[in-house]
């Protein structure tokens, strides 16, 4: 199916995660790495700065430094020559927001580096986005909002219109989303792409209830994966109803939106 | 297909990309290029869809510029392959004065002397992309050979553009694909950010093309190239 909002999908499914300290979107990571369906796969781990890094998992040992939203975009050059030159995997998968698959896709499409070595990347798993910070954005949002230094932050998320900081400490931080929204960096306003349009399967929160996580899958071979996954026990699944759905159309639209209105900017 | 290749001044490691493309297509006829056919004379060459050139064009160098605008009008398409070829490249550099040619001093990108239908860039341009555009091609996948065809109508990038048009206006992203592209290793994340040492770039333009907020635009039909 094609929608204007949600891109070229198969279906729409909700997901909770079954496995033991892992989200929907690692476990079905998890899941594709320990039945070696993939022998890498790319995705960024922050350290106790926040000082996030792109790293090859290789088993979901390696997955698990990886758990939760990092809220800023890491260069994954390394980490993308590592598992394709340097390992030479031949089966790889990598999580990237919206603009980080499609740069994955415009390499695939029109393969200017890398060569054919590109293609060993199988699977291409977006997560929803409304915008991200610069690493240093980040730290002066929230040294100067709320009054924190990163390493006291455990994890972040957005639950509907909420932004939530969730310290080590046990303190809860909520900021309105709205407030949030003014300093994602300048190149996201530009962006009109909520639900990684260009991935094979897009994972994120909008739509679905506490604990679970929407699902676009968009691939066949995604979408099987999927199945195999909540048949193993990695994840429950089950079809994520019209109000979620609409849901996910509405920040889409309002993404899509933004970046109309700003075309005049540049 | 009927194609001429035309080898000016390069390093051949575009050439080396496009004779492995042009191995894996069937549909190719290849019926000129001097450097691996005995006919050499490009007056008794017959007319050709398409023509390939790599290399920038010397001004001083009769013999090329001769047969580049021979090789436009023999052709219904010209294509330029590589840096040099579309943006000039490496070649910026020349000053001559250098045995055994000293009088070559003067390297042009392709577009400042015939007109240019499509360019591939990339230094090298890599066989991949090569094989894909000749798919395309054949099969007129139009839709596809939309970048090419807006790249065409540029004669210059570098990772000054990149800084400049991209990361300066804070379109950039942070992907780090431009870090990826560059072939001598130019530019490095730092902190999420590219930086481009001006003095390693060769002008080869990749890390600009492929950047995906420039690479957006350039898949539009038309779209307005600075
Ligand atoms: S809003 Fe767009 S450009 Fe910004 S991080 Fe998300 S996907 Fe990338
Ligand atoms: S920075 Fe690197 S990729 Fe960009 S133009 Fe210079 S040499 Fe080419
Ligand atoms: S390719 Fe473009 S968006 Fe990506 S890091 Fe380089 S300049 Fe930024």
């Amino acid at each position: 199916m094609e929608d204007e909002y949600l891109g070229k999908y198969i279906d729409v499914f909700s997901v909770k995660p079954l496995k033991e300290g892992f989200g929907a979107t690692t476990a079905y990571i998890a899941y594709a790495l320990d039945k070696n369906e993939i022998d890498g796969a790319i995705v960024v781990k922050a350290d106790e700065n926040w000082e996030p890094k792109a790293i090859v998992a290789r088993n979901s040992d390696d997955l698990r430094a990886s758990i939760g939203t990092k809220w800023v975009i890491t260069p994954m050059v390394d980490a993308i020559i590592d598992a394709l030159k340097v390992e030479r995997l031949e089966k790889v998968a990598i999580i990237g927001t919206p603009c980080q698959c499609r740069v994955i896709r415009d390499i695939k499409e029109y393969p200017m580096q890398l060569g054919d070595v590109i293609n060993r990347i199988k699977l291409v798993i977006g997560l929803f986005c409304m915008g991200s910070f610069t690493q240093d954005g980040f730290k002066t949002m929230v040294e100067r909002k709320f009054g924190i230094t990163l390493p006291e932050i455990k994890n972040a998320e957005i639950r509907s219109d909420k932004f939530i900081i969730r310290l080590i400490n046990g303190k809860i931080i909520e900021e309105s989303l709205e407030n949030v929204k003014k300093d994602v960096k300048f190149a996201c306003l530009f962006c009109d792409d909520f639900t990684a349009r260009s991935a094979d399967i897009s994972f994120g929160n909008a739509g679905s209830e506490s604990g679970w996580r929407s699902v676009i899958v968009r691939d066949e071979y995604a979408y099987s994966l999927l199945q195999s996954a909540s048949r193993a026990g990695y994840l429950k699944m089950k079809k994520l109803n019209p109000e979620g759905v609409n849901e996910i159309i509405r920040l889409s639209k309002e993404k899509m939106e933004r970046a109309k209105r700003n075309e005049s900017l540049i | 297909m009927k194609v001429m290749y035309v080898k000016l001044s390069d390093c051949s490691g575009c050439m080396i990309s496009f004779l492995e493309a042009l191995m894996s297509n069937s549909n190719i006829e290849l019926i000129y290029c001097p450097n691996i056919l005995d006919r050499r004379d490009i007056d008794e060459a017959e007319d050709a869809d398409i023509g390939f050139v790599s290399g920038s064009v010397c001004a001083e160098f009769d013999e090329h510029m001769e047969s580049l605008k021979k090789m436009r009008e023999k052709c219904e398409k010209i294509v330029t392959v590589g840096s040099c070829a579309c943006v000039g490249g490496i070649t910026r550099f020349c000053r001559g004065n250098q045995p055994p040619q000293p009088y070559h001093r003067t390297f042009l990108p392709i577009a400042d002397v015939v007109k240019v239908d499509y360019s591939i860039p990339g230094c090298p341009a890599s066989a991949e992309i090569l094989k894909k555009f000749l798919n395309a091609y054949i099969a007129g996948n139009n839709k596809y050979l939309i970048p090419f065809k807006n790249l065409a109508r540029k004669k210059r990038a570098s990772g000054q553009d990149l800084q400049d048009e991209i990361v300066a206006k804070g379109l950039c992203v942070g992907c780090g694909m431009c870090a990826l592209s560059c072939p001598v290793e130019a530019i490095e994340m730092i902190r999420g950010k590219p930086e481009v040492r001006m003095d390693k770039c060769i002008r080869c333009g990749t890390c600009y093309f492929r950047c995906p907020r420039n690479f957006l635009k350039l898949r539009k039909e038309n779209a307005e190239v600075i």
